[in-house]
């Protein structure tokens, strides 16, 4: 009995365990394409990845302003020689295995997917999930996700493309960048040759339009100020006509800009820590200005706990950026003998800026401090040595007489006048720690998007600054362009002056004794490139360090004369290799070149 | 009703179990069986001549056999002696038999994969080992314990780290993402690691693809199937064995003070050279402060028995070592009972039941042999008191003694695994056999991290991470096997079966920034952030597979057998390409048997040619590919402080074409025995190709999407010929064996797509992070279309400047403060362009050894037994990556003594070291190696990895006699061991037995062979041990 009841048992188990293969499996870990997104706020979520990728490591997270940027284009010297690429984007000698070029591709596209993925996505929701009351937020979502992508590549064509586009639209025929208008769906739609420059901005420029359409109106609620609007979207078409030399259309959008936005210039005692807002709490410096009345467009960026930046576990990692670790100041010891990086303090504000802001006598040598009370000790409060008394009081003049342009302390930290504040005590800002020799240099650490009130250690170099792509300084620069190519120099001249006039605290729109006298007239700098030109000159100054001057530096073709005007380059002391014919446009990536068959014969001239 | 019975039918067993030697009319005859050497034989059969049912004996040699009245005859067999009868008087009641060692490889039995065969009838590449030889090793998985022993499986350990993996490959690579051996442990598939080796009665390794077809897609990187002891002998053997070792760990030494002042004065460093008062400075060994010598102990006890319907084997294991990085190691237990139960002569039942659990202190830090990122000049610890060490001006590294001892680790793995199975003998010499498992793996980890303060590297917060991970398998399979002799020569074994896995994965990770506590429990404070991250939970885990195969032979002198298999994966790929059919045929044909053969060359015992073709699966790419999905990539707000919503994105593409990757493997073998079974040998050439290769695909970066595209693109080769020799004899009382393995194999990539031409780039010799090293950002291997895996690339040196005229006459950098001074390396113009730059870089060496083998050797004599075991590579290339920083002062850390040896430094003129600097501007200054001859990937580095390794020894004694019977111990057997005794070789670093950098990446087929500093420390083990059996 017992066997057969075993048997029975045995046989029956076979069957009753034999499985049916599964008919629907996924990973429940993520989203699946089929069923997502099921509401306007997870529509938002796709959306939202578009705005974060400028946050990311790629892009202004980490890299693309303090390392690309300012290297390129020379705002920065390099204090560490220790990473050749970076050497090599200093000497505008680029490789096509540059890992920052190669970064600011993959950023930049990152940026296209997220938009076109957005897109795809506000698609399938209106196909499947929205309600028809929903229809007006969808469309505001697509105007953003146009609005981004423009933007993107905006960027991808002004540092890839082959050359820029010349009025009457010479050059369109050129090499630009390969277009991705939705994200592939197979190994084949993987593979995009390079559009003509034409086409880019053709896209760009119809995106922009589109953006500006959908966005119509567009009244954010508070919680979302730092979304895209139509005057975004308008300020940008108008850059981008004023990029494609196309002045009669830029002077009718930037003026539209100008007039209805509702924007103008921030007076001068807000713009002075505009850049560090909510960043100095313990230097008193509580002004809040973001969003404010001078920005279309900013990416909103917020400190966040200790935990290493971006480069941190949390999940909101992203919502901060950690630039600040390269750029960080540098600030006195305890005893005031030396100076100590709140970062990796990588860079400085080359001394060749300094003058170019004007700020044009020797560096400092240290002399005795008479004030120095030995039994007291070496401390912040009583220093051994300080600065010579002919350069410390040749410094305090330029700041009370305004002989040097007064945003130069907006861009940058003079040592011993500026102040910092970490390790619970505001100390004077040191030289620049890293450089090498670095008793003849200046030295100076960035203001601009730094964090002044903390130590790496302290909150792990979570920069708590917003980034402004789009502010209106920049749109009245563009719009005097526009004016003075398009036939109407005297107003360009005035918005030149304008712009000016905030940078010296003067109302904007009255005379005053600052002004540019004419388009020619002397500026701070000396150089050939800047010097008799107010235009080249305040887009440089009013936008230092911002990432605009790397794309005037392109398209005016000024670059050999910048070559020339900074000489001799760190960390090594070399000249640049700038060359007409290949510096201009950075290379391909390698990458890109050895996985994308149709592009394998497109590299750039020279590389 | 049904439970009422089971427990009729448990009581009865008790019963059995009690009365199995009560049996009439008959007696009751014990006796001993030993070798020529009077060494105690444990696992030989006594049978009754011309009956079917008899005994083992256990570890003493001794068994104990009723017999019927007037029978008198005892046949006694084991695998590899000669079968041999013994006489028991009528009035005796005690016997004592030697048999003599004979046919050892040819009458043994193979598992073969749901079944098993008969050595000499094998037409498959099988390889076999007894766990007797290896029972004694210090290991905790059954790779470790297969190094050198058996052709073709090469195996490598170059950690000292306790519970780490080795790295094992069977027969070379077989794919680019190169699978793990398929475990086969009592017939269910599952890991080989923490397997108690002392549990292992046979492990059988199938490495060709005719035998290993029958486990179709799991096993494209061979199969090792592991049998567990059964109970033996009528009387219960009671073994108790316990072992102690030392560890020492196998490190550098680092500069000590003076010297680390010497060096950095040398280099004109600003604080060395002008600071005056030195002697207030510190003098740390921080390699003596990080490493420490590190034990090993091991207490085994088993229980085994059996009677003519139950046999049973309990066995018990904790195993401890103490790691030799500061604040490291891990405990292991475990326990297994094995039973079988015939309930009649057509019905068997049984169970294995297996249970371990091992608890680890990982390592507190990332693991650097030696920590080449600290300074002698700085204290642990404040000699006034006050904390950890402040770091001498110019230092910005870590305090490693702060780091590791400020955060306490520790990670609980516990492993449940059972199966039973039943088997009926139906009519129509048919065979039914169910079996069911149940695996349920656990483990948790904890991680507190305590705040520290030393001057520049601090936590001042305290954290605690926590996580849980399960893991589910149950298993059914049922197989009907068939076995018949048909018209005397015709015998036939054929088998069907079905086999399915169904897994459920469930993991969480947690997390508290700024907790209250001191330990593995969390309490908030108001500045703690709790994250919570979804581990993953997959039900979807279901394999199901159906196979069957058909052995035939005529007259034990021509076989062929056919096997098929087909597995469908069902999370891996998407629908219409979840089933892979993989198919296997083998000949073999017994020339030894012919007449002519016989006649001719008696010598042979035997000789035997083998033939095989078969194609197995490879699957090991992670899950749903075939799936496009929304990932959580970032976060965004729009106010400041805005509340954040996250974000997602479409990060991959999705390929619903992906399918099974196949290896295509031809074997053609030779075995054969000589003189008497004195000498044997087995040869194996193999010809293996992978195709439709799963290959992450590189995709442009245009597309914004940081993955590849996984697809079936590349294709691959692997040949080579798997070598074992034998001898052994005896010279009077002292008998020898040797046995010889050598594995020779050749890989090559033919195909990695048509589409592309990135290279596969892989390897690093940063340090600690991509950003830091001195090497950064520079793959050490490429892997090309028609080369091997993983060529070491860099540039090509060609000596090292003498003369200034050298250097004027060759290409240079275009970089002109890059151009070389005298006692720069040279690096060849490899594109001959006339400048060096990036494009000259080519192959510089390859990390694929053309020979590893192994040799053990056995001796006996007397009561003595010792035991060698060799194992080696020839013809292999090793990337010292150490030197880089063992030459030179790197960063702001410290180097070795070799950095003395550097050309024109120390007062040096030109020597075999380039320089590590030039001093400049009539020397006051020093610029560090402008020439990269330290941050170049360069054949500076690429050294000969040939090496010949000692890495175990064992000597012992059998004690055996009236001293020990009076104790109730029938033997006893006492020994000493060393591991990794000694090395000859080339070689500069501290050891070349080296595996694979990243072995999670393409498992590991990429990276192999590189030294880098970042690894923990390869360690020799000193033992004694004492093995008891009752």
């Amino acid at each position: 009995m017992f066997k057969k009841l075993m048997l029975v048992s045995m046989i029956a188990g076979t069957f009753a365990a034999c499985t049916k293969a599964p008919d629907e499996v996924a990973d429940l870990s993520v989203y699946s394409s089929g069923a997502y997104p099921t509401t306007l706020s997870e529509l938002t979520s796709v959306l939202g990845a578009t705005y974060a990728n400028y946050r990311s490591e790629q892009l202004s997270g980490f890299q693309l302003l303090c390392k690309t940027f300012s290297a390129a284009e020379h705002t920065s010297a390099l204090s560490y020689g220790g990473q050749d690429y970076w050497n090599d984007m200093q000497y505008n000698d680029l490789k096509p295995s540059n890992q920052l070029v190669k970064d600011c591709w993959r950023g930049f596209y990152t940026g296209v997917k997220d938009a076109n993925a957005t897109l795809d996505r506000a698609d399938f929701y209106q196909a499947n999930n929205m309600a028809p009351s929903e229809l007006t937020q969808v469309n505001y979502i697509r105007g953003e996700a146009y609005f981004l992508r423009a933007y993107y590549y905006m960027q991808l064509e002004c540092f890839f493309g082959e050359a820029y586009m010349k009025a009457g639209g010479a050059n369109g025929e050129k090499m630009g960048v390969p277009i991705f208008t939705s994200v592939p769906k197979s190994l084949g739609e993987t593979q995009k040759a390079r559009s003509t420059v034409k086409e880019v901005w053709d896209l760009i420029i119809s995106d922009l339009k589109k953006s500006a359409e959908l966005l119509q109106g567009v009244q954010w609620p508070a919680q979302y100020q730092g979304r895209v609007t139509d005057w975004a979207a308008k300020g940008l078409l108008g850059k981008a006509y004023v990029f494609t030399e196309d002045w009669a259309n830029a002077k009718a959008v930037l003026k539209d800009v100008i007039d209805n936005s509702g924007k103008t210039l921030m007076p001068f005692s807000k713009y002075k820590m505009a850049f560090n807002s909510n960043v100095g709490t313990n230097l008193n410096n509580n002004v809040n200005s973001e969003f404010n009345e001078e920005s279309l467009f900013e990416i909103n960026v917020d400190r966040v706990a200790a935990d290493y930046g971006i480069f941190g576990g949390s999940p909101n990692k992203n919502l901060t950026t950690s630039q600040g670790l390269i750029w960080a100041p540098s600030g006195l010891n305890d005893q005031g003998t030396g100076g100590f990086g709140m970062g990796y303090a990588n860079e400085n504000v080359g001394d060749k800026n300094l003058l170019r802001f004007g700020f044009n006598i020797p560096v400092y040598t240290l002399v005795d401090n008479p004030n120095f009370v030995p039994a007291w000790g070496e401390n912040l409060g009583n220093i051994k040595r300080i600065p010579d008394p002919v350069y410390t009081a040749a410094s305090v003049a330029f700041r009370a007489n305004k002989t040097v342009d007064p945003r130069l302390y907006v861009c940058a930290l003079q040592p011993w006048f500026d102040t910092v504040y970490f390790w619970g005590n505001r100390r004077p800002v040191a030289k620049s720690v890293n450089l090498p020799n670095i008793d003849t240099y200046h030295g100076w650490s960035y203001k601009k998007y730094e964090t002044l009130d903390s130590h790496l250690d302290d909150i792990k170099q979570a920069d708590g600054a917003n980034y402004y792509l789009l502010r209106m300084a920049d749109i009245y620069l563009l719009y005097a362009e526009a004016c003075i190519n398009g036939g109407s120099a005297p107003e360009g001249l005035e918005y030149i002056n304008k712009v000016h006039r905030r940078a010296y605290d003067q109302p904007i729109n009255g005379v005053s004794a600052f002004d540019y006298a004419s388009l020619t007239s002397a500026t701070k700098a000396t150089d050939a490139n800047l010097g008799n030109n107010p235009l080249r000159y305040e887009r440089y100054a009013e936008l230092f360090a911002e990432g605009h001057w790397w794309f005037d530096v392109c398209r005016w073709r000024i670059g050999a004369g910048e070559a020339t005007f900074y000489g001799n380059l760190l960390p090594n002391n070399v000249p640049s290799r700038w060359n007409d014919t290949r510096s201009y446009s950075f290379p391909i990536p390698s990458d890109e070149i050895n996985s994308n068959a149709q592009i394998a014969s497109q590299q750039n001239p020279g590389y | 009703m049904f439970t009422k019975r089971l427990l009729k039918t448990f009581l009865l067993l008790i019963c059995l179990l009690g009365l199995q030697n009560v049996f009439a009319q008959s007696r009751v005859v014990t006796g001993t069986v030993t070798d020529e050497t009077n060494a105690p034989l444990e696992g030989a059969t006594v049978l009754l001549k011309q009956s079917t049912s008899g005994v083992q004996t256990n570890s003493a040699g001794i068994f104990s056999i009723t017999i019927p009245a007037g029978s008198t005859t005892l046949e006694i067999s084991l695998v590899g002696y000669l079968t041999t009868e013994a006489t028991v008087p009528a009035n005796s009641s005690t016997v004592s038999v030697k048999l003599r060692k004979g046919n050892e490889t040819m009458e043994s039995v193979v598992v073969i994969g749901y079944g098993t065969q008969k050595r000499k009838d094998v037409t498959g590449a099988i390889g076999s080992l007894t766990g007797q030889t290896i029972k004694n090793l210090p290991v905790s998985n059954v790779a470790d314990a297969l190094q050198g022993r058996i052709s073709g499986v090469e195996v490598i350990k170059n950690t000292g780290e306790p519970g780490a993996p080795s790295q094992i490959t069977i027969r070379g690579l077989s794919s680019l993402n190169q699978p793990a051996p398929l475990y086969v442990i009592d017939g269910v598939q599952t890991s080989g690691d923490n397997i108690n080796v002392q549990d292992i009665a046979t492990i059988d390794v199938l490495k060709d693809a005719s035998a290993a077809a029958i486990y179709g897609a799991s096993a494209a990187g061979g199969v090792i199937i592991i049998t567990t002891k059964r109970g033996q002998g009528a009387k219960p053997t009671i073994n108790f064995s316990a072992r102690y070792g030392l560890t020492t760990p196998r490190v550098l030494d680092l500069l000590n003070k003076d010297q680390f002042v010497q060096a950095k004065k040398m280099t004109l460093d600003n604080y060395y050279s002008t600071n005056t008062r030195l002697d207030t400075l510190a003098n740390t060994d921080w390699v003596d402060e990080i490493f420490r010598n590190g034990t090993e102990e091991n207490y085994n006890l088993s229980v085994s028995g059996a009677s003519n319907n139950v046999n049973y084997f309990a066995s018990g294991n904790f195993n401890d070592q103490k790691g030799v990085y500061l604040d490291n190691g891990s405990k292991y237990v475990g326990a297994r009972i094995n039973t079988d139960i015939k309930i009649s002569n057509h019905i068997k039942i049984g169970e294995q039941v297996n249970y371990w659990q091992r608890t680890t202190q990982p390592v507190g830090t990332a693991t650097i042999n030696p920590p080449f990122r600290t300074v002698p000049t700085m204290f642990v610890y404040n000699p006034n008191g006050t904390g950890f060490g402040s770091n001498p001006p110019g230092y910005n590294g870590p305090n490693l003694v702060a780091q590791i001892t400020s955060a306490d680790r520790e990670i609980r793995q516990s492993n449940f695994q059972g199966n039973v199975y039943g088997e009926v003998k139906l009519p129509l010499s048919l065979t039914f056999r169910a079996t069911f498992g149940y695996t349920a793996y656990g483990e948790e980890s904890n991680y507190f991290q305590n705040t520290f303060k030393a001057t520049v590297d601090q936590i001042t917060t305290k954290s605690l991470t926590k996580s849980m991970v399960t893991n589910r398998t149950t298993l059914n399979a049922y197989t009907l096997a068939y076995d018949k002799t048909i018209a005397k020569n015709h015998n036939v074994n054929a088998l069907v079966g079905y086999e399915q896995y169904r897994n459920l994965y469930n993991a969480l990770y947690t997390s508290e920034t700024d907790v209250g506590g001191n330990n593995y429990a969390y309490i908030s404070t108001s500045g703690s952030t709790i994250n919570i991250r979804n581990g993953g939970y997959d039900p979807f885990g279901f394999v199901r597979s159906f196979f069957g195969r058909v052995n035939y032979d005529y007259s034990k002198k021509y076989f062929v057998s056919f096997s098929i298999r087909s597995d469908e994966n069902f999370t891996v790929f998407g629908p219409g390409n979840q089933k892979g059919v993989f198919p296997g045929t083998s000949v073999g044909w017994r020339i030894s048997e012919e007449p002519f053969f016989k006649n001719s060359l008696p010598v042979f015992n035997s000789l035997k040619l083998r033939g095989s073709y078969g194609e197995l699966g490879n699957s090991r790419i992670p899950a749903y590919k075939f799936k496009s999905s929304y990932e959580a990539i970032n976060a965004q707000n729009f106010t400041p402080g805005g509340s954040a919503i996250l974000n997602y994105t479409q990060n991959s593409l999705a390929n619903n074409d992906i399918k099974w990757e196949s290896l295509q493997e031809t074997n053609i073998g030779l075995d054969g025995e000589l003189m008497n079974g004195k000498f044997f040998f087995s040869i194996d050439w193999y010809n293996k190709k992978a195709v439709d290769m799963l290959y992450d695909l590189p995709i442009p970066l245009s597309v914004g999407i940081p993955t590849s595209f996984t697809t079936n693109i590349g294709s691959m080769q692997s040949r080579g010929v798997d070598l074992l020799l034998g001898y052994k004899n005896n010279y009077r009382k002292l008998n020898y064996s040797v046995t010889v393995t050598g594995t020779f194999n050749k890989n090559k990539v033919l195909d990695l797509d048509g589409i592309n031409s990135n290279p596969i780039k892989a390897g690093d010799n940063n340090y600690g992070n991509p950003t830091f090293g001195a090497m950064v950002n520079q793959p050490i291997t490429y892997t090309l279309a028609g080369l091997p895996f993983g060529q070491f690339y860099g540039y090509k040196v060609e000596g090292i400047y003498a003369t200034q005229a050298e250097i004027d006459a060759h290409p240079q950098d275009p970089d002109p403060a890059k151009k070389a001074n005298i006692g720069d390396l040279i690096y060849a113009d490899i594109n001959g362009d006339g400048k060096i730059t990036d494009a000259d870089r080519t192959t510089i060496g390859n990390p694929y050894p053309k020979l590893a083998y192994g040799a053990s050797i056995n001796l006996n004599w007397k009561g003595f037994d010792l035991a060698l075991l060799f194992n080696g590579v020839a013809g292999v290339d090793i990337f010292n990556g150490v030197r880089p920083y063992s030459e030179n002062l790197w960063s702001d850390g410290n180097t070795t003594s070799r950095v003395f040896g550097a050309s024109f430094f120390n007062g040096n003129g030109l020597t075999s070291q380039p320089i590590i600097g030039v001093y400049e501007n009539n020397g006051t200054t020093f610029r560090p190696d402008p020439n990269g001859n330290y941050s170049k990937v360069s054949s500076y580095f690429v050294e000969n990895g040939a090496y010949l390794k000692l890495k175990n020894l064992q000597l012992g004694y059998n004690f055996s006699g009236k001293s020990l019977e009076r104790l109730k111990i029938s033997n006893a057997h006492l020994y000493v061991m060393a591991n990794n005794v000694f090395t000859i070789t080339k070689y500069k670093g501290i050891d070349p037995e080296l595996g694979s950098q990243n072995t999670s990446l393409n498992g590991g087929t990429t990276t192999r062979g590189i030294d880098a500093p970042f690894k923990y420390p390869a360690a020799r083990i000193y033992s004694v041990g004492v093995d008891l059996t009752f």
